[in-house]
């Protein structure tokens, strides 16, 4: 429901630009807290350093907005070195190869909320919010099978054990939603 | 009485699932370092190494960003509300 | 540009607000609003303006209905699971005005598309769902000069504003000049 709340602000504003009535939210930044129910507003400025609309931009045409997204956690350093291809695995082959290797363990990197959803058997859960490969309990010659929602998550937490000095690590492709679809049919989807 | 520190969802699961966490400090600084003292893991969220506020956190005392007042030694009161608002992107 | 007469009836308790009026009404009919995001946010945006009787909406979106989209996407029914997103809005949106004109742009809005298309619209109204797109559509609509009538949301949280550099205010970059790292962003 919340996004219905939101969308009509939002329409409620659009109209008023368009009827030049009222006072607009211009420069004010509205919040909204579905569950503490109350509104707030804060004043948004004009920043003279803004890279766009400051008095100084940098940003003159449009860029690559894929590159300017991809920021990395405090501490991280980009891991482009990394080939992700090389520990992606199907579904299929991600449970086949963990079967076949008694000593592996599978780590889930999602949030506690997800894990009471739906989870693989056999699975710990060490989310990646709050994933340390230093405190993991995580031992650095078992292999370990990593997966998130999506499997975009769990491929950072791979690269953090990477850097780590883990070696042998394997990422489930398209995360538990691809295995709910190609292994666990059982299985809720979220 | 001291100065309340209201936390958004994204956050909140650094600070025991509080809303809001009450803190002692004269400055924005000592407020924050004050509550990041009491949950560690909320500082990288919310500082960077140079312990300059992240890009995509703002953080408003009484409804105007410290941005634009002296940062994060801007002075505080008993009483004054400091809000953390995160950048967010969900349609 | 004139109000036929169903049109006066339909929307004649706006036609007696002072705030509207039939002048009112005509910036509404020859206004064109570019939505971007078919979804949580665009669904109530789309159904309200077009019932209002916003002249030409425009619906940007890539993505198909999804069964877990139903319990808040309310534009879209079971029924449309597995059709794109925007076809859906525009079929609810014109089910409940058949006056106006919905564009549909079944596309991923990309550099080499946005500026063209935000060019045909007065307003652009940002309700994507990831951080990439917004700053595109911030900056393509600084580049424009069209004011951005902003929304997201987050679990519990909603944040609103209009960005507006044009007349003085601010962008989206003024706000927050970075996104948040991937790792910090659900996926």
């Amino acid at each position: 429901m919340l996004p219905g709340v939101v969308g009509l602000i939002q329409a409620t504003e659009i109209i008023k630009l368009i009827l030049e009535n009222g006072v607009p939210l211009i420069g004010r930044l509205l919040l909204y807290d579905a569950m503490k129910m109350n509104f707030k507003e804060v004043r948004v400025r004009k920043d003279p350093q803004c890279a766009l609309c400051g008095d100084h931009p940098s940003v003159k045409e449009l860029i690559d907005y894929q590159a300017f997204c991809d920021i990395h956690l405090p501490g991280q350093v980009p891991q482009d070195d990394i080939d992700e291809s090389l520990y992606e695995l199907t579904p299929l082959e991600f449970k086949k190869a963990f079967d076949a290797d008694s000593s592996a363990v599978m780590v889930d990197v999602r949030e506690t909320f997800e894990w009471d959803i739906c989870r693989i058997e056999g699975s710990e859960l060490l989310p990646l919010s709050k994933f340390d490969p230093a405190t993991s309990g995580l031992d650095p010659d078992t292999t370990i099978f990593l997966y998130c929602y999506m499997g975009k998550r769990s491929m950072l937490a791979l690269k953090e054990l990477k850097r780590a000095g883990f070696k042998k690590l394997k990422n489930l492709s398209g995360g538990i939603d691809l295995w709910a679809e190609e292994v666990d049919t059982d299985m809720p989807r979220y | 009485m001291g100065v309340i520190i209201e936390i958004p969802s994204a956050l909140k699961q650094y600070v025991n699932n509080q809303d809001e966490v009450e803190v002692q400090g004269n400055s924005i600084e000592e407020a924050f370092e004050s509550l990041c003292n009491d949950f560690a893991e909320l500082r990288p969220n919310l500082f960077d190494d140079n312990g300059k506020v992240r890009n995509f956190i703002n953080i408003y005392l009484n409804d105007d960003d410290i941005r634009y007042a002296d940062g994060i030694s801007s002075s505080v009161q008993d009483g004054d509300n400091i809000q953390i608002v995160p950048s967010i992107a969900g349609g | 540009m004139k109000l036929t007469n169903e049109e006066i009836n339909r929307y004649s308790r706006h036609l007696t607000l002072p705030e509207v009026g039939i002048a009112g009404q005509l910036k509404l009919k020859k206004s064109k609003v570019l939505m971007i995001g078919a979804g949580g946010l665009g669904s109530p945006l789309g159904m309200y303006l077009g019932a209002v009787g916003v002249g030409k909406l425009g619906l940007v979106d890539f993505d198909v209905v999804d069964h877990t989209n139903l319990h808040r996407q309310i534009a879209h029914a079971s029924s449309d699971e597995g059709r794109p997103k925007v076809e859906s809005l525009r079929d609810t949106i014109l089910a409940g005005n058949p006056n106006i004109e919905v564009e549909i742009h079944n596309i991923r809005l990309e550099r080499d598309n946005v500026l063209e298309l935000f060019r045909q619209y007065d307003i652009i109204a940002d309700g994507s769902d990831n951080f990439e797109t917004r700053y595109l559509i911030n900056d393509a609509a600084y580049f424009t000069k069209k004011p951005l009538v902003s929304a997201s949301i987050f679990r519990f949280q909603g944040q609103i504003t209009i960005f507006a550099p044009e007349s003085g205010g601010p962008c989206y970059r003024c706000l927050y000049s970075e996104p948040p790292p991937a790792a910090l962003v659900p996926s």
